[in-house]
């Protein structure tokens, strides 16, 4: 497979759908065998945080399967330092390994990609 | 080089503090639905003016959508060279002039 | 002359978002490209509902799309989780739901997000709406 994907998470757990749906993207052009990178941006941050409690019954513990990533040889996983500064965060509340990047940073890797999808 | 293509009011929202920090230089940015109201927004508008000088962003808006909402770039006092108002081929033909597009 | 993936991710009628694509879609073929597939993901598996009955002098965005897919051989992909997720479902789908009806039929196929990621290889820009 010769294009890259990128897919771009930009909106918070729970009140929308789009986490969810972005990770099930992410696993299946994976399992394709198309190179996927990750990334989390604005309120996209807040996927990543550790300890989440959903409610039971809005369904499974989709923020779970970030854990699983790396077994989908997903590793490329980069987060908008600026977008954790402005929420009070820091790289060790979240709950996978990522790497945190300036905007300029973040934007040359954005860059180096074919498709962008954002969710 | 990626083109922003952005589909939301700049009032009420910091989308456009978003978009904004994912460009670097040469990006571009095609204002299409209700993102034209941008030319309403005096700190946008500020802002995109600014981009334009500092990182030679182009900014582009879909002149159906523009003219649909009664957002005559002319009236608003919109600078026509720096905010080009394009048609829906034109839309197309600029998605080929960027490696890649972000959709906001 | 360059390939096109169309990905669309919202609801037809309660957002423009979908009228934008298949205007997107017509321009693009005007100048001569090719739309090698629109996708429709998230919300934008509403595109795909039948069932939709606005008033006769409205633009009907699925049937936009079935005329672009029999004029130009446009494949039209659904992605079969999000659609079923949101009441939208083929034949079989009603069958193996004890459902008494079904909204979703040719030219829309119910795939796998693989096709997805097919789409992307194969087309020069996709572009998401």
């Amino acid at each position: 497979m010769t294009k890259t994907l990128g897919v771009i998470n930009s909106t918070a757990p729970y009140g929308v759908s789009n986490g969810q749906e972005s990770l099930d993207l992410a696993l299946a052009s994976a399992n394709f065998g198309q190179e996927v990178t990750l990334f989390f941006i604005d309120d996209g941050v807040f996927q990543l945080l550790k300890s989440q409690q959903p409610i039971p019954e809005q369904g499974k513990h989709y923020s779970k399967t970030f854990s699983a990533l790396t077994f989908y040889d997903i590793d490329d996983i980069y987060v908008c330092q600026q977008s954790l500064n402005e929420r009070s965060l820091e790289v060790s509340d979240l709950c996978i390994e990522v790497t945190a990047l300036p905007p300029e940073q973040l934007n040359q890797q954005l860059a180096q990609l074919d498709h962008l999808m954002r969710f | 080089m990626t083109l922003h293509i952005v589909s939301t009011s700049p009032f009420g929202t910091t989308l456009f503090e978003g978009v904004f920090q994912r460009c670097s230089k040469n990006d571009g940015i095609m204002l299409i639905q209700d993102g034209v109201y941008a030319l309403n927004h005096v700190e946008v508008y500020r802002q995109l003016k600014e981009l334009n000088l500092s990182l030679g962003i182009a900014c582009f808006a879909l002149e159906d959508d523009v003219v649909a909402r009664a957002n005559q770039v002319k009236s608003a006092g919109v600078d026509s060279e720096l905010i080009r108002c394009i048609s829906m081929e034109d839309f197309v033909v600029l998605t080929l002039d960027f490696k890649a597009t972000i959709s906001w | 002359m360059a390939t096109f993936g169309l990905l669309v991710t919202h609801a037809p009628f309660e957002q423009q978002h979908a009228f934008t694509a298949y205007r997107f879609a017509l321009s693009a073929l005007a100048l001569g490209h090719e739309i090698k597939g629109v996708f429709f993901y998230q919300a934008g598996v509403q595109n795909a509902n039948g069932y939709q009955a606005g008033h006769s002098d409205e633009f009907n965005v699925h049937q936009a799309w079935v005329e672009l897919s029999a004029h130009h051989g446009i494949p039209l992909n659904v992605c079969v989780t999000a659609a079923n997720r949101r009441g939208v479902i083929n034949a079989q789908d009603a069958k193996d739901n004890d459902q008494q009806g079904f909204n979703l039929t040719e030219p829309f196929i119910e795939v796998g997000l693989g096709d997805l990621v097919e789409l992307s290889q194969v087309s020069d820009r996709v572009i998401q709406f």
